[in-house]
């Protein structure tokens, strides 16, 4: 039914943002977004429910009235608990890195990634080169905290690994990111 | 539909595009969002600063603040005011957004249905391609429509009229009535109040967009000839398609407002509704000029818009400003601060003529929900609409 010509989405001129964060605009955007179809959402379901009850098929009161047993409770309850783990996934990861002993900066994995064989390697089989060493990788501009030039990399690589079982850089989602502190800076308002 | 409409709803014709349940739904929402705005957030603006802003600002200064600008570089830093000013804008984006859907869903049809009005009432549409899209009218899209007025997505586009049509309603929160035509048909009412003997026999309509503000002109001066301009194609092809189907004989043509092809001294009245702001400095004294031009001797020109901040509350003229800044009004503060006396001597009108007034609102059943006020975001809720004016 949709035709192929897509409207343009933005207005030409530059969008205000009204907080010295941007980021507390756009969320406050998604919120509303998010309000607006659940209204739209409620809309629909009371359609639904005045059609059916013009039809005969359902009465309304008889929803209000409605007092689930042990198995519906059972089963909303399950589903619930499955939503929220899914709405509340990135609390649970910290904790689960924690658990995991996977607390290695993630820079670590950069470093070990970019290291270039300055140092004379030692080139047997399945040994790491740079283990054991201190490294000074190329600072990555992005996503250093502290002096890159301190950091240890004491990672297994995924392939030649004494621990397989344990930390991979590879498992990315399961690093805990760090990112630089976000500079708050004060956007000029027009 | 069969049912009675409620006082905010929209009124159907067949130039309107046709909206799904959800479609539906979502402009209600963007409606009642704006609605809890004006009637539950707005007016905190005013409590921030009367209580925490201005007692602050008088202990540092030892006086209150004396213009808008003072306000603002105060207002600005208030969370509250973040928060309010945040979501009116995210509103205007959430309005273009659920009014350019049901456009979006089917364009190529909906288009048919323009180019054939269902009905004709002997209006007529005159385009002109060669016609310069003025550059205060590109530089942004004006009040955040996508596209602005002037962009066409296929030949014979109509989406911007159709998507407006809607939007309109949506940001007055359906207080200019159910054909958003209460601009209009409050000058109309008041020429027939204050001037019972003028009866325009040719009325002309600036900056027109979908000619809602220029079918009651019809409907109080049957005897007349209407025309209408504007700049932007796609409107005057809704407009004409939706003046048809409505029953009204309209002449549109695309024309730029500063500079049109009719004849000297071919009207005997002139209007616009909130078309001064949307223009600029050098663009609204050609307008009064052509204006001056074009009218007949005892003609009168009748400009609609808000108020101007002369004489203002600088706090109440800082929150009509809004606009200026955050909904793509670049023109709304200078053209609001004009010496309108002066503009009419620039334009060949003798200033001692000029009139200015605050008028009431022909659409007098949504004068109870009205906050009764002059504010960003809460269009046609003053009840009142300020006119300027002069006669040749």
């Amino acid at each position: 039914m949709s035709s192929a010509i897509k409207l343009k989405r933005r207005a030409r001129g530059e969008r205000p943002y009204f907080f010295a964060d941007p980021n507390v605009d756009k969320v406050i955007a998604m919120v509303m977004g998010l309000a607006g179809e659940v209204a739209v959402m409620r809309d629909r379901l009371d359609t639904l429910e005045r059609l059916l009850e013009r039809t005969g098929a359902l009465q309304r009161a008889d929803i209000d009235a409605f007092r689930p047993d042990a198995e519906v409770v059972a089963d909303r309850s399950a589903w619930r608990e499955a939503f929220l783990g899914e709405v509340l996934r990135i609390v649970e990861i910290e904790v689960e890195a924690l658990a995991n002993g996977d607390q290695d900066r993630y820079d670590n994995a950069i470093a070990l990634v970019e290291q270039r064989d300055v140092t004379p390697p030692s080139r047997a089989a399945g040994k790491n080169p740079a283990r054991g060493k201190k490294v000074a990788p190329k600072a990555p501009a992005r996503a250093v905290r502290k002096p890159a030039a301190s950091t240890k990399v004491n990672k297994a690589p995924a392939s030649g690994a004494k621990k397989p079982a344990t930390r991979s850089a590879t498992k990315k989602q399961a690093v805990v990111r760090r990112q630089p502190k976000p500079v708050a800076k004060k956007r000029a308002r027009r | 539909m069969a049912k009675p409409l409620a006082v905010h709803a929209q009124a159907e014709h067949r130039a309107l595009p046709p909206v799904t349940h959800d479609e539906f739904a979502r402009q209600e929402f963007v409606r009642a969002f704006k609605e809890h705005l004006v009637k539950h957030v707005h007016g905190g603006n005013r409590a921030v600063y009367e209580r925490k802003v201005k007692p602050a600002f008088e202990r540092s200064h030892k006086r209150a603040p004396k213009t808008r600008f003072e306000v603002r570089d105060q207002m600005v830093h208030e969370p509250y005011y973040q928060m309010f000013s945040t979501l009116l804008r995210t509103s205007q984006e959430m309005m273009w957004s659920s009014c350019q859907k049901p456009v979006e869903r089917d364009l190529p049809a909906l288009n048919e249905v323009i180019a054939q009005p269902p009905r004709k009432a002997g209006g007529s549409l005159r385009l002109n391609p060669a016609l310069e899209i003025p550059r205060y009218h590109t530089a942004v899209d004006i009040h955040c429509q996508p596209g602005g007025y002037h962009v066409e997505y296929m030949p014979g586009d109509a989406s911007a009229g159709m998507v407006y049509d809607r939007a309109v309603h949506v940001y007055a929160m359906g207080q200019m009535g159910p054909y958003n035509n209460d601009m209009g048909a409050s000058i109309a009412m008041w020429l027939q109040r204050h001037h019972p003997d003028f009866k325009p026999q040719r009325i002309l309509d600036l900056g027109c967009s979908v000619g809602h503000s220029t079918l009651p002109y019809a409907e109080a001066f049957p005897d007349a000839e209407i025309h209408a301009i504007d700049v932007a194609a796609p409107m005057l092809r809704y407009a004409h398609a939706r003046a048809e189907d409505l029953g009204v004989a309209v002449h549109y043509s695309q024309q730029n407002a500063e500079h049109t092809d009719f004849e000297d001294g071919s009207f005997d009245l002139i209007v616009s509704h909130i078309l001064l702001h949307e223009t600029a400095e050098r663009a609204i004294h050609n307008i009064v000029r052509e204006c001056h031009r074009l009218l007949r001797k005892g003609g009168m020109m009748i400009h609609a818009e808000t108020p101007p901040y002369k004489g203002m509350d600088p706090f109440d003229a800082f929150l009509l400003d809004w606009d200026t800044r955050n909904n793509n009004e670049p023109f709304w503060a200078r053209s609001h601060e004009i010496d309108l006396k002066t503009l009419s001597k620039k334009g060949g009108f003798d200033p001692a003529l000029e009139f200015e007034d605050l008028i009431p609102s022909a659409f007098q059943v949504a004068q109870a929900s009205r906050s009764q006020k002059f504010q960003g975001g809460d269009f046609g809720g003053g009840g009142l609409w300020f006119i300027y004016g002069n006669r040749k």
